[in-house]
């Protein structure tokens, strides 16, 4: 009876909306028990009284076995490994108009320490292992990373690579590179993220799963907060229609990141509020769906924890082709270098490093340049076809020698020599004696040209934190329970990257993760 | 029963012939208002008319059209490509882009202005598209 006395009165306070989020769950979760969970749970649509009062759809419109959010990594990932296990009405919603979201227009760099190919060990580009890429993931993220979905990845990622090559027919350029934050060269490229969204796509569809793009999530049902209730559905906007899809086995949340959610960016970090700076990222990365899963229950973490890309097309934001370039470089001996022609940090930092290094040099230091030498192209994952169509773009800069190429730029021609030839000379050491760099025999020295040039500035680009998830890509709740049936995968969630994410570890997260949650999601009963 | 049968698909019949009339009305009335039911904002407003999209009878609400319908006129979709490859840039080819097989209805929009999907992103890219919201 002490239950329906709390109903009354939190009743009542609920009309005066002063409820805090823990009473509310609460009340509303028992106010489910007595109605007979006529009533969803429901926080967060303006006006709460009413909102309280939501009622759960009373007929549904379709039911769906499996229902994935998102058409990135994470989603085609979760579609195409719950169907190879056996689900058999998996469908993605997209609410974009076309699929794929961040991930196909991702830079398709992906972290694993081995492949089906061997690469690393037969370029002889040394030594790597699981437990290597897990700590150096670790580190990169200031330790704020929870290690066991750092394990969970790091595990993940090879088997899950040569998955979609064999499977799913990607290819991948025949080359290893060393990235900012790795001390090993463990970072596979394939020129952009679509070569993998379209091979787990065709998993996923040879399987039969079925994708809908512009199909929003406008609401997920749950009917209260008891740790035993499941989420049942989800409403969905296609044009004008609006309708109610019932789940039997699960919903998994793979709707990625956050970086073009100004609101919800500057929420969480002030410093990058307001729409002045560039982004790297699609339209579509907002973060309702973070907030409709908050509304249920969902906790979230670290989600102030968001990356600057520190080599984006200054003028655009965005990361094209040749804006790749300066990431994946540096261990083949790339060097950045200020409108000054002076090296401002390790070419191996870290992403956050590298880009609050650029802005401490204050807006008159936009941009700085990445300069490179032909011979290094193919080793660091680029192709001759890519850096002709750079340079009629004029993105890349290309010229015979360095000082000409610094004419070209527009930075003084001695200082630019100058510390080309010091950076030649920390090569043949073997020591960075400015910004003690570890240099290793795969690093060529410029000596020989063409060389060439791409400017660089820092672009907001991945969103660090989101939804809690446990090792099985269950989403937690407030409590610290498991949200039946709820599953998030990829960039939508948090925790895996801390401060800071490694680039060429997003793939991997959002791929492993994906195959998680569909592997488990279709063991849960129907 | 057969009688009773019978006059129910008669109701029925006549039910659909009074729906179609009422949905050829509504377009007759548009037209006399000198306008379509929904309005035509592309070059093919006044050259070709509903059916030519949308096939026989009213659209439902929101019904979109795919692709095959577009490139029976416009296509094949390679030789369409061909055509739109630009001179300077031809990987910035609209028709066959980093994006995959997309919609046509993406950018091409027949009821409300076009719109260049790639200027999202590229915002420096100069494209439009004839008749639509950059031109």
């Amino acid at each position: 009876m002490k239950e329906k006395e709390k109903v009354g009165s939190d009743g009542k306070r609920q009309a005066t909306n002063q409820l805090n989020r823990r009473s509310f769950l609460k009340a509303t979760a028992a106010l489910g028990a007595v109605a007979g969970s006529g009533f969803a749970l429901n926080m967060a649509t303006p006006g709460s009284a009413e909102a309280a009062k939501r009622p759960l759809p009373k007929k549904w419109d379709e039911t769906v076995e499996v229902l994935v959010i998102g058409s990135g990594f994470a989603g085609c990932s979760a579609a195409a490994q719950a169907t190879s296990n056996g689900a058999k009405n998996v469908v993605v919603l997209e609410k974009m108009p076309t699929y794929g979201g961040n991930s196909i227009i991702n830079g398709g760099v992906y972290a694993s320490w081995d492949d089906k190919f061997h690469y690393r060990e037969k370029l002889n580009l040394g030594n790597d292992s699981v437990n290597l890429h897990a700590e150096d993931t670790l580190k990169g993220g200031d330790y704020f990373s929870i290690p066991a979905l750092v394990k969970v990845m790091a595990e993940g990622a090879t088997d899950a690579l040569n998955w979609m090559i064999d499977e799913g027919g990607a290819v991948i350029r025949p080359t290893v590179v060393r990235a900012g934050g790795h001390s090993a060269y463990r970072t596979h490229a394939a020129g952009i993220g679509k070569v993998y969204v379209d091979a787990l796509k065709r998993i996923a569809e040879k399987n039969g799963a079925k994708f809908r793009l512009g199909t929003e999530v406008k609401w997920i049902w749950r009917a209260d907060a008891d740790p035993k209730s499941p989420v049942l559905g989800v409403e969905v906007k296609q044009g004008r229609k609006i309708s109610n899809i019932k789940i039997q086995k699960g919903l998994i949340l793979a709707s990625g990141g956050f970086s073009r959610d100004i609101k919800m960016r500057g929420d969480h970090y002030p410093y990058l509020s307001g729409s002045d700076w560039n982004c790297t990222n699609h339209k579509g990365a907002t973060g309702e769906m973070i907030r409709y899963a908050q509304a249920i229950g969902a906790d979230t973490l670290q989600m102030n924890f968001i990356q600057l890309y520190p080599y984006a097309d200054p003028e655009t934001g965005i990361l094209d082709t040749p804006a790749l370039y300066p990431f994946n470089g540096p261990g083949n001996g790339i060097v950045y270098v200020t409108k000054q022609g002076k090296r401002f940090i390790s070419e191996l930092a870290r992403r956050d490093h590298v880009s609050f290094a650029q802005i401490a040099l204050g807006p008159q230091g936009k941009p700085t340049y990445t300069i490179f030498s032909d011979e290094m192209i193919e080793k660091f994952g680029g192709t001759r076809e890519e850096t002709e169509a750079g340079i009629k773009k004029g993105r890349l800069v290309r010229a015979d020698s360095i000082a000409e190429l610094a004419k070209k730029i527009g930075i003084p021609s001695d200082a630019l020599v100058d510390t080309i030839n010091k950076h030649n000379q920390y090569l043949a050491a073997g020591k960075d004696p400015e910004f003690n760099k570890p240099i290793t025999k795969a690093m060529t020295p410029m000596t020989k040209g063409p060389f060439y040039a791409v400017a660089q500035w820092p672009a907001v680009h991945h969103t660090m934190g989101g939804l809690r998830i446990n090792e099985k890509a269950q989403v937690i709740d407030i409590f610290g329970e498991v949200i039946p049936k709820l599953y998030a995968a990829g960039e939508v969630t948090g925790g895996v990257h801390g401060t800071n994410r490694l680039g060429s570890n997003a793939i991997p997260d959002c791929v492993v993760f994906g195959r998680v949650a569909g592997g488990t999601v279709v063991k849960e009963k129907a | 029963m057969k009688r009773f049968r019978l006059i129910l698909i008669f109701v029925f019949l006549l039910a659909v012939v009074a729906y179609m009339g009422f949905g050829e009305g509504l377009i007759q009335a548009a037209k006399a208002a000198g306008q379509t039911a929904a309005p035509q904002q592309s070059q093919h407003a006044g050259k070709i008319d509903c059916a030519s999209c949308h096939g026989k009878g009213s659209p439902e609400p929101d019904s979109t059209v795919e692709n095959p319908r577009c490139l029976e006129c416009h296509g094949p979709m390679e030789e369409l490509a061909k055509r739109s490859e630009p001179a300077d840039f031809p990987d910035r080819n609209p028709h066959k882009s980093h994006l995959g097989d997309i919609a046509c209805t993406v950018c091409h929009h027949e009821h409300s202005p076009s719109a260049v999907y790639c200027l999202d992103c590229h915002r420096n890219f100069k494209m439009k598209i004839p008749g639509g919201k950059e031109d």
